[in-house]
């Protein structure tokens, strides 16, 4: 069984050194009220010690109740929800929580519950997968449905669609920010939870008012089919089980923050998160199938046409040709020399990438056509360490840039703590070393042959929902919040600090 | 709250019966674990309005003194296997006995043997002394150890000791 | 062999940590009283002997205890760490004959308290920081200019507090010891700024205080439960593939720690119960090198007493024995060739000057 390996950003965060898995952490206790027979709900009262069992009460005092009862205090669930809003425990507890969204947990689910699954693949674990069983990306997608149909119906999608909308929001937020603001300030654009939790429970009050507040495309696709098709196919949130095939454990996290989960309908946007890792580990039963690709026999899947993944024409597969985390500067920099820069279609440049101290730390410029003083600084900041320089730039009002991108992962999500491992026997077997490995997984993400761009704003049917479905009700549908969790300064903040 | 409804021991009415030697001045009395017992026992638990003796987690037993080596080791029992306080408490009986016992003197502060799950774990942030200073520095954490500590205050035996 | 030469009874709660700098003729001090003291020697006018003096004291720059100093090898620039979070970079500089200290940086980073930090050359021969702490990491920092520092790395991989940290071979390793109960040996890999594990060394049994360098690329390391180990290296160090060191990458299982053919350093000696109690400081007074085979090493105890060892091939003598060196635990030892001279300091803020003959 895979250990759940965070993000450093995360790790960072992690101030306990223990809690054995059988301890709980210290949570306050909550009262929970007791339904009677009746059905009414009625408070739970204390017992009244009377010490003189002959005192008589006042008569003009109102008896709480007529029989002594004793107080029951509810032992109080933890869920990860719960470890996220407490500050800084990420416990072992919580990687107990964790490995309960793992692939039994997934199982034993569904043999309970009737629901249609929807399972989300997102492209660097389709990459990771395709590298690892030496298929291609496509046939992942079948591996994928020829798997999860075992244990239900299930529809395999990726993440493509989410980040159409994504991008398109991402544009109109930085463009409205961009005129408003008269000072230079960084736009934090990021889909990483690793980043998110880093930046709420280390400088909060510095980083969240520069945090791009639109969801990830993960959550916006979870979204999308839990309100949005739902209504279409006629069923209810509840009739949808969506599970997301992510790059890292962080994303576990993500789907379990408070922002998204209805309380009062008890849905949540996605419901749960398998690393590729997990379910690496669970493929290993089926090595056989998968050498003889007996997983293909299964029918092609019946695809929601408006999130088909695959160009019609030339049969390619929709991808983002990046570094491996979804293209989001690149795209940002080609959009606004548009749409700010008013550069027309043929003479927008290519951007251009100066590494600083090294790849992970990346700075573009893009110049006003007409203008050149003008200029827009887009900067890319991948792993811990680049994204303390950035936060110290930031902190002493020294950060230049307009736009950063930043992942917790060095080489970015394609390094993910959760992807495929690869042992030293596996490298030696096919003769290949770790970074023609690493290579190929690259080639996986994004090639010419197999893969092509598509702008969200060719996708007519993405347009359609953007404008229809999420515009309306942005703050609801397309925003989300962060939340300050630096310090606990609750009553109990002594008994539950850490040293 | 862990155990809502702990058992509660009586206070041992521990007396010492004065020796002839104790009224010399000329001879030093020597540190015994009575004088420790007596140190430790009012010390109150961080959750519940009792003393550690009351909780049965500090007793004479536990406590050994080595005067001639000058060393203390003091054993203490959680009042229950997962009791998540028992850090807490370590802290606080280790800060006790920092402040009231002779600079000479080495002490060790671990759970009896058995007594907990995590044992070991504790064993060891406890009697990590520069965990402990750092703890010490976080004001949350110093106010809750003095208000555990500060009930023992008013037994402490006055003798300025060497 | 040792002769008390001075005892400072200067700072008000306990002294952590002593540092020289390169020219061997300051050093420093730091305590829980939030203050660093600096000594240096002087003429007495009277007695028209030399002898040390504390000449000024840093406070008010840290929030709570501070734990350690380091001189950056070019004798400029002091760093102190300490459990408020944060580490200050103070320059240093002549003014009138006067030692004169400012603060001119302060890095941040760190979730909890930094416990140690250490200046290093960088091949480029600029000035490079780590520190290490309670958040379980260990930090490389990169001097750009005085006042500029950027983080080139933070080193996760120990599963405890990080107790200390030691550069071998210049910049070339970095040695940690952890609340983990294991030394880890790092190395820079040679394509980008990531630092890997090389080796974990196992054979602890409690948190380990303190691990130095020892020459001939052998590890001396001391623990909690009064036990020192002496390691040395399988194979060449020098000369191991670089294939190994490519990674960063979190796809490759980490298997070169589960294999012992991959291990490189061994337990070579161990000394137990030469002390009752922990050992919180080891200095190194000879190291091994290839016309030098036998290992000459101080340690501070916190049973109060400094013990010199010296150890030929596995065989152990204890030289002498300091009982009541303080009258309480010796948080840290120093000695000072140049002068024969061991500095002790102490938990209750006593820092002693010994004159060492050896």
């Amino acid at each position: 069984m895979t250990q759940p390996k965070f993000s450093s950003g995360l790790i960072i965060t992690d101030l306990n050194d223990f809690i054995a898995p059988t301890q709980e952490c210290v949570k306050p206790i909550v009262e929970v009220e007791e339904n009677t027979k009746d059905n009414k709900s009625a408070k739970i009262s204390l017992s009244l010690e009377k010490e003189n069992e002959n005192e008589k009460e006042n008569e003009n005092e109102i008896e709480i109740e007529k029989k002594p009862t004793i107080t029951k205090y509810k032992r109080v669930q933890v869920s990860l929800k719960d470890c996220l809003a407490c500050s800084g425990c990420i416990t072992s507890a919580e990687t107990i929580l964790i490995s309960q969204q793992g692939f039994q947990e997934f199982i034993s689910h569904f043999q309970q519950n009737d629901q249609e699954i929807i399972v989300l693949l997102s492209p660097q674990s389709r990459a990771s997968l395709a590298s690892i069983y030496d298929i291609d990306s496509s046939k992942v997608h079948n591996l994928i449905y020829w798997i999860f149909n075992k244990y239900g119906k299930a529809y395999v999608y990726d993440t493509y669609f989410g980040w159409e909308i994504y991008l398109m929001e991402i544009i109109n937020e930085f463009i409205s920010k961009f005129r408003k603001e008269n000072k230079r300030k960084p736009l934090l654009v990021s889909t990483c939870p690793g980043w998110v939790c880093y930046a709420e429970k280390t400088y909060p009050d510095l980083l969240i008012p520069l945090m791009s507040t639109v969801k990830s495309p993960h959550m916006l696709m979870g979204f999308l089919f839990k309100q949005y098709i739902s209504k279409i196919q006629k069923k209810e949130p509840k009739d949808y089980y969506v599970v997301s095939i992510m790059p890292c454990y962080d994303k576990k996290l993500e789907v379990s923050r408070e922002d998204f989960y209805d309380s009062k309908t008890n849905i949540k946007d996605v419901d749960s998160v398998l690393t590729t890792s997990e379910v690496q580990d669970f493929l290993t039963e089926y090595q056989e199938e998968i050498t003889n690709l007996k997983f293909l026999e299964e029918k092609s899947m019946e695809n929601l046409k408006e999130f088909n993944t695959i160009n019609e024409e030339n049969k390619k597969i929709y991808g983002r040709k990046d570094k491996g985390s979804g293209g989001i500067t690149e795209y940002l920099f080609r959009k606004l020399a548009e749409k700010i820069f008013n550069y027309p279609k043929e003479k927008i440049p290519e951007i251009s990438f100066k590494n600083l101290r090294n790849s992970d730390f990346r700075i573009a410029t893009l110049q006003d056509f007409k203008n050149p003083e003008n200029k827009i600084q887009f900067a890319q900041v991948y792993g811990f360490q680049n994204i303390q320089n950035l936060v110290r730039k930031i902190k002493m009002n020294q950060c230049n840039y307009d736009i950063v991108e930043i992942m917790a992962c060095p080489f970015g999500c394609l390094n993910g703590g959760g992807q495929a491992k690869v042992s030293e026997k596996y490298l030696e077997l096919n003769q290949i070393s770790k970074m023609k490995f690493f290579e190929k997984i690259q080639k996986n993400y994004f090639n010419d042959f197999q893969f092509v761009e598509r702008d969200p704003e060719d996708n007519k049917e993405a347009l359609k929902i953007y404008h229809d479905f999420f515009l309306p009700l942005k703050e609801k549908r397309l925003n989300t919040e962060y939340h300050n969790r630096k310090e606990n300064t609750t009553e109990n903040a002594g008994l539950t600090t850490n040293w | 709250m862990q155990n809502p409804n702990p058992i509660i021991f009586e206070t041992q009415k521990i007396q010492r019966i004065p020796k002839e030697s104790d009224f010399d001045d000329n001879i030093e009395d020597e540190i015994d674990e009575i004088e420790i017992f007596e140190m430790l026992r009012n010390i109150v638990d961080p959750e519940h309005p009792l003393s550690l003796e009351e909780l049965n987690v500090i007793t004479l037993d536990g406590i050994k003194v080595f005067n001639k080596d000058n060393y203390v080791l003091v054993n203490f029992t959680p009042t229950i296997p997962g009791c998540t306080m028992s850090t807490l408490i370590g802290l606080s009986i280790r800060t006790k006995l920092e402040r009231s016992l002779p600079s000479r003197f080495k002490f060790d502060v671990l759970i009896t043997k058995g007594t907990h799950n995590s044992e070991n774990d504790i064993n060891k942030q406890v009697n990590d002394k520069e965990r402990c200073r750092a703890a010490l520095e976080q004001p949350h954490l110093l106010q809750i150890v003095n208000d555990c500590i500060r009930p023992s205050l008013q037994n402490q035996t006055k003798k300025k000791r060497k | 062999m040792l002769r008390t030469l001075q005892t400072f009874p200067l700072h008000k709660d306990s002294a952590w940590d002593l540092a020289w700098n390169h020219q061997k003729n300051i050093l420093a001090s730091c305590s829980s009283d939030k203050t660093i003291r600096i000594f240096k020697e002087q003429m007495n006018q009277k007695t028209k002997k030399n002898e040390w003096i504390c000449s000024s004291i840093l406070e008010e720059s840290h929030e709570k205890t501070i734990r350690s100093v380091d001189w950056s090898l070019d004798g400029k620039y002091l760093a102190s760490c300490s459990f408020d979070g944060i580490v200050n970079v103070w320059k240093y500089s002549l003014k009138n004959g006067q030692n004169d200290f400012e603060c001119i940086a302060s890095l941040e980073g760190h979730a909890n308290e930094v416990k140690r930090v250490k200046w290093i050359f960088s091949t480029e021969s600029k000035n490079l920081l780590a520190t290490c702490g309670r958040d379980k990491t260990i930090w490389i920092w990169e001097q750009i200019n005085e006042t500029e520092y950027e983080c080139l790395a933070v080193l996760t991989g120990h599963s405890g507090d990080v107790k200390y940290i030691s550069w071998m071979n210049d910049s070339k390793f970095l040695i940690s010891s952890s609340y983990d109960e294991t030394v880890k040996v790092w190395q820079k890999s040679k394509d980008e700024n990531h630092w890997l594990s090389l080796d974990t060394l196992a054979g602890h049994n409690s948190t380990i205080w303190c691990c130095k360098p020892c020459g001939n690329n052998c590890i001396l390391s001391c623990d909690q439960d009064n036990k020192i180990i002496l390691w040395k290296p399988k194979t060449d160090i020098e000369t191991l593939p670089e294939q190994k060191f490519l990674s960063g990458y979190s796809l490759f299982e980490e298997d070169s720690e589960k294999t012992e053919k991959n291990k490189i350093w061994q337990k070579f000696v161990v000394i137990s119960n030469a002390h009752k109690r922990p050992i919180y400081s080891l200095e190194i007074i000879e190291p091994l090198t290839e016309s030098n085979s036998e290992l000459i090493f101080l340690t501070g105890s916190g049973d109060n007493s400094i013990c010199i060892f010296s150890v030929i091939d596995s065989e152990v003598k204890i030289r002498s024995r300091y009982e009541n060196a303080h009258p309480n635990d010796v948080n840290c030892v120093l000695y000072l060739k140049e002068k024969e001279m061991i500095t002790s300091c102490c938990e209750d803020g006593i820092i002693k000057f010994w004159n060492f003959k050896k």
